[in-house]
């Protein structure tokens, strides 16, 4: 069940999300560190969200 | 900022507006389905644009940009989780609302949970949590009008706050009022296109003329203010704000409704990706612009919320007035959205709850008039610039994430019942609003915490005690069914990276 997994995902992503901000990246003070792993996780996720969404209607 | 350019600007943009919205009145037919959902017919780009400008208020440029300027970048992390997962919310709840839309009729959220739990108390409750939580929602949107014309005029033109307020108030009445959803979502799409070029020419602007370029402004902010790079949220904060706006696209009524609207499953499909697209540059460019305002002197900044203001008035007037409209757009394209949703509830899920025979030309009126009382209730509230306003509205989101059990299971577990809905809903929301009134952060955690951890016992426990509907198969059936029949389950397995077992 398709479903199914993305709602594993959805908890992976919540350890993903709050865990490495606060455990691995609290301390870097540059770009490189939560600004630029929150955009990239973002663009992940949307990559992900329109890759799911590309075969909706095909068989409608 | 001188009075008459910012009223010329205001005028032009409010006669383009009401234009927009007379055309969208154009082949707009007589029923309820057509005026509150734009009889379901809405492309992908206009649905991704209206879901958009109804999500993102004026909150935005002025709430995310002070948030930035005063914390860094933990508010960048809060406004890309609620990103994230309301595009994950989308791909699992966009399909079943809309097949669910289609199949059975439905036209508000409250009663789509009414029809699956088979309880009209199930819907009435949810639309008084959606009322109570939402109203005062609208009411700061007004308020931020008020304030930011107040701010950008000088002193002494007096009122200037109350002719925000009437000004938002008007523009958003017209847009709900001439043709439902349709002129709405209309207005919406022109509204969320401004907002958007508005913001990347303040920010090429900014970026240009205060640091040079795009690397002189990351030069700078490494250099000058890298405490704003470092994570300096507490946790338990980061996570009780979070946690309402992650569940926001399913407990909010103003965007589920839009889950309705697609006229197709690929339209549907656009408005995630649009939608998708949209959230993520303008949250990228309005916590580049918090970043920014740091980092240029001279600003005069007594409060967060007071940043973009400051910065206005140090650009050029043109595009002062340009982003200041465009401000004026966010905030009235989410009024007018929340004022059309509440007035699809009032009359859909309490009149009609209230008065069965009730026909629809009749429920259209109510609606219409719940329109205009709607508007002069948060006109008054906006004007009474009330404390209890804004923590009802910090409470909005909080309060709203106790149907989340409750939406969740009406798609996804049979065993649930309308009194665990109904318990669930009406002491989740007691203890959540009890919390944020008495100001009680039980252990440090925030009570859309507390209230979530609470609502999803008593759902599961009383749920577990009684029993369920019949009727519940024959929904998860009918539902499974629409979902195959429009393209939702394509054979090819859209996410077959995981396993191979998921096409069923």
């Amino acid at each position: 069940m398709k479903e199914k997994y993305i709602g594993v995902l959805a908890v992976v992503l919540a350890v993903i999300n709050f865990g490495v901000p606060y455990l691995v990246l609290q301390d870097v003070q540059r770009f490189t560190g939560n600004y630029l792993f929150w955009t990239s996780l973002a663009m992940i996720v949307i990559l992900f969200g329109i890759w799911n969404v590309k075969k909706w209607g095909d068989e409608g | 900022m001188n009075p008459l350019y910012v009223f010329l600007a205001l005028g032009l943009w409010f006669i383009l507006g009401v234009v927009i919205a007379y055309f969208a009145r154009k082949r707009l037919g007589e029923g309820l389905p057509d005026f509150f959902l734009a009889n379901r017919k809405l492309g992908g780009f206009i649905s991704g644009m209206t879901y958009s400008a109804t999500t993102y208020s004026a909150f935005m440029m002025v709430g995310l940009v002070g948030l930035t300027y005063a914390s860094g970048v933990g508010a960048l992390g809060f406004e890309m989780t609620y990103l994230m997962y309301t595009i994950i919310l989308l791909l699992i709840f966009a399909p079943r609302f809309w097949v669910a839309g289609k199949k059975f009729g439905y036209i508000t959220p409250p009663e789509l949970l009414a029809g699956r739990y088979q309880s009209k108390w199930v819907g009435i409750i949810a639309s008084v949590i959606c009322l109570v939580m939402l109203i005062p929602y609208a009411s700061v949107q007004l308020m931020g009008i008020g304030y930011l014309l107040s701010g950008l005029t000088p002193s002494s033109f007096s009122n200037m706050y109350l002719i925000g307020i009437l000004l938002g108030a008007s523009f958003s009445t017209i847009a709900s009022l001439v043709a439902g959803m349709k002129s709405v979502s209309w207005t919406d799409a022109f509204q969320a296109l401004t907002m958007l070029l508005a913001s990347i020419a303040l920010l090429l602007f900014v970026f240009y003329h205060f640091f040079g370029s795009p690397v002189g402004f990351v030069s700078t902010v490494s250099a000058e203010t890298p405490e704003l790079l470092k994570l300096n949220w507490d946790l338990k904060m980061f996570i009780g704000l979070s946690l309402p706006w992650a569940f926001f696209a399913v407990t909010n009524p103003q965007v589920s409704q839009r889950m309705f609207v697609s006229d197709s499953p690929v339209s549907l499909k656009r408005m995630i990706i649009y939608f998708s697209i949209f959230g993520f540059i303008y949250t990228v460019i309005t916590t580049l612009l918090g970043l920014s305002i740091a980092n240029i002197g001279g600003l005069s900044i007594s409060a967060p919320d007071q940043a973009i203001a400051a910065l206005l008035s140090n650009v050029p007037v043109v595009l002062g007035l340009v982003v200041f409209v465009s401000i004026f757009a966010a905030a009235t394209s989410t009024l007018g959205s929340i004022i059309l949703t509440l007035s699809s509830i009032g009359s859909r899920d309490l009149i009609k709850n209230l008065d069965r025979d009730i026909p629809e030309d009749k429920e259209l009126l109510y609606g219409k008039l719940l329109i205009v009382c709607i508007v002069i209730v948060c006109v008054i509230f906006a004007n009474l610039k009330l404390e209890l306003i804004a923590v009802l509205s910090s409470m909005a989101s909080g309060g709203l994430l106790v149907l989340a059990p409750t939406i969740i299971g009406t798609f996804f577990w049979k065993r649930s019942t309308a009194e665990g809905a109904l318990t669930s809903m009406g002491m989740g929301g007691v203890l959540t609003a009890s919390l944020y009134i008495t100001g009680w952060y039980p252990f440090g955690w925030w009570p859309s915490v507390w209230g979530l951890i609470v609502t999803v016992a008593i759902y599961v426990g009383i749920s577990y005690l009684t029993e369920p509907p019949e009727y519940n198969e024959e929904f998860f059936e009918k539902i499974e069914e629409g979902l195959e029949k429009n393209g939702f389950k394509s054979s090819t397995g859209s996410i077959s990276l995981f396993s191979s077992e998921e096409e069923g």
